[in-house]
């Protein structure tokens, strides 16, 4: 096979599965949270919530800076304390807030982030793709791919990527759409919040495999979205439980063997609670907005390494993906 | 000596009907295809004819014997290239349009980037769907998507084609148009193997015809001799008459 001829394979089933996604009956629900979280974002509005610019007192808001060196003294410099709201949904939400417009949209973003590319965000993605690969396979159109003179897997991994591609398209859309909103109406601009992006796109690459094991294995859209979501909270609790067995005192700790199967279970599996943090550490916010106690120890006593655990997890998917190959090639099964 | 493209060998094929019992589709079968023959394959519903065709298509595995494409294995995917095939049932991706689908096989069958989209107008054009490129199949008749799937088999213009009625819901204008096809598929050196309930189709086409009844081949013999002296539809007749003698043949 030439170069042109597999990227023209990928652009077939690029658009192959742009289309399946547009036909999706999720695709409406898709458009729908889209359209709402970019709104949402589009809604903001800042009531006396100064820029940290027009403040000439270094980086710390003035509660901070009130907290450092005293309220009185901060009365006596003459800098006032920021007594602001944040507005959501058009006034119909109003967040107190104590510091700078800076911090407000971090703030925001910290929050959005759980519902476009963390829990919320990455599961919405799962149950709307699961359906692609049972599709893909079913009776007539697979025997029509299978008459062609290249392997299944290759095949099975072509449209699996292009699932990618479009999974990365919507999340253009999703938090493209979402920082260009929050930056016209609060005329601030996070580059930072795009890392949401890329840790959608690498999360997706990790969970969706399982999705395609079980697409593969059942031909069922329930058995996948059932099972995906079952596999993400099976890594979540393994992550979890890797977290809590780090910052447990003697006493509270698991036994030995259980933390060894842990700790095994941890390295062989996507880790869904460690790019939760690597994301707040590369947004920024990490400090700004600690993530729960035994979380932010276990990345500051360096447990939680990023590269290492986004590498494992990437390692996991492939071995996933390498089975799903294998279950491909059964004919009998067709 | 005509080179044989397909060689099927004791083969047979049996089917799990339960856990205690299955059916035994086919039972020893033996046939070999040669270059630049139209083959015809009749038997009644259930004679096994359909699952001959996907064991030479490598869709299904057999049981015992063997099956060479291009004298290769049949596991070797690289002969594909050289075949086509209309299967039955056809439910393409309702998403999807004439062009898209012709697209995504013809660039998995190895069709150089450059030939493709000229190629796909001439398969639509000999199978009358140049005016419904962009039109998604979802909205097609039987008619129009039994056209859409003999324009897939012709795209790559096979060596050997492997038909499973293929005449199945098309008008007497589209039939012609893949009457047509098919005796310039053969006069290129091409071989088609066409299973059909359309007799008169078989008679008109073949070279050969092989009767199957009960996963058996009962008479495998050139068109002529079951002609015999027959003015005029002789195919029903001679069949009857080999059902009656059931000695099968292997």
């Amino acid at each position: 096979m030439t170069g042109s001829q597999f990227l023209q394979i990928m652009k077939c089933f690029t658009g192959e599965s742009l289309r399946q996604a547009v036909a999706s009956y999720l695709f409406p629900l898709l458009l729908f949270y889209s359209a709402m979280i970019i709104t949402l974002a589009a809604t903001v509005r800042f009531s006396n919530i100064p820029e940290a610019s027009s403040y000439e007192i270094a980086q710390r808001a003035p509660v901070e800076e009130a907290a450092r060196i005293g309220k009185d003294e901060l009365e006596k410099s003459g800098i006032p304390l920021i007594q602001g709201e944040i507005r959501l949904l058009f006034g119909a939400v109003k967040i107190p807030w104590v510091k700078f417009r800076e911090n407000a949209v971090r703030y925001f973003e910290s929050m959005l982030v759980f519902f476009t590319s963390d829990a919320v965000g990455l599961i919405f993605a799962l149950i709307w793709t699961a359906g692609f690969i049972p599709e893909f396979l079913q009776g007539f159109w697979w025997n029509m791919l299978r008459l062609r003179p290249l392997s299944t897997g290759f095949m099975l991994l072509g449209k699996t990527f292009s699932i990618v591609i479009v999974l990365s398209l919507h999340g253009i859309i999703l938090i493209g759409g979402s920082w260009i909103a929050l930056g016209i109406a609060t005329n601030v601009w996070n580059g930072l919040f795009l890392w949401s992006f890329a840790i959608l796109v690498v999360q997706f690459i990790c969970f969706y495999p399982a999705s395609v094991f079980l697409g593969t294995w059942s031909r069922s859209t329930m058995v996948a979205i059932i099972g995906s979501i079952a596999f993400w909270a099976i890594c979540w609790m393994v992550n979890h439980a890797r977290i809590s067995n780090l910052s447990a005192t003697t006493a509270e700790s698991s036994s030995g063997v259980a933390i060894w199967l842990i700790e095994i279970a941890y390295w062989a599996l996507p880790k869904p609670i460690d790019f939760s943090i690597i994301l707040s550490d590369l947004m920024g916010t990490i400090k700004e907005f600690p993530p729960p106690t035994a979380w932010m120890n276990a990345f500051e006593t360096r447990n939680i390494i990023p590269f290492a655990s986004i590498g494992t997890s990437l390692i996991s998917s492939v071995v996933v993906l390498w089975f799903s190959c294998i279950e491909l090639k059964d004919p009998i099964k067709e | 000596m005509t080179e044989c493209i397909l060689k099927i060998e004791n083969v047979s094929k049996a089917f799990k009907t339960n856990r205690r019992s299955k059916i035994q589709a086919l039972d020893n079968i033996c046939l070999s295809v040669p270059k630049g023959a139209i083959i015809g394959l009749v038997g009644s519903n259930r004679a096994g004819k359909s699952t001959l065709l996907k064991l030479a298509l490598g869709l299904i595995k057999p049981d015992s014997g063997s099956i060479t494409r291009f004298s290769k294995p049949v596991s070797d995917r690289s002969t594909l290239k050289h075949i086509g095939a209309v299967l039955e049932s056809p439910v393409f991706p309702s998403h999807l349009t004439p062009t898209a689908i012709l697209h995504i096989l013809g660039s998995l069958s190895g069709i150089a980037t450059e030939d493709l989209s000229q190629r796909i107008i001439e398969a639509l054009t000999k199978v009358g769907l140049e005016d419904r490129q962009e039109q998604s199949v979802g909205g097609f008749s039987r008619g129009m998507t039994q056209r859409l799937l003999i324009a897939q088999a012709i795209l790559a213009t096979p060596t050997l084609l492997i038909l499973d009625e293929p005449l199945e819901g098309l008008d007497f204008d589209a039939r012609e148009k893949v009457r047509d096809l098919l005796i310039n598929w053969r006069q290129e050196g091409r071989s088609v193997i066409l299973v059909s309930h359309e007799l008169e189709e078989i008679e008109a086409l073949c070279d050969r015809v092989i009767l199957i009844a009960n996963g058996k081949i009962l008479r495998d013999e050139p068109i002529e001799n079951w002609r015999g002296n027959s003015q005029g539809p002789f195919l029903q007749k001679a069949i009857q008459l080999a059902c009656a003698n059931t000695t099968p043949i292997g």
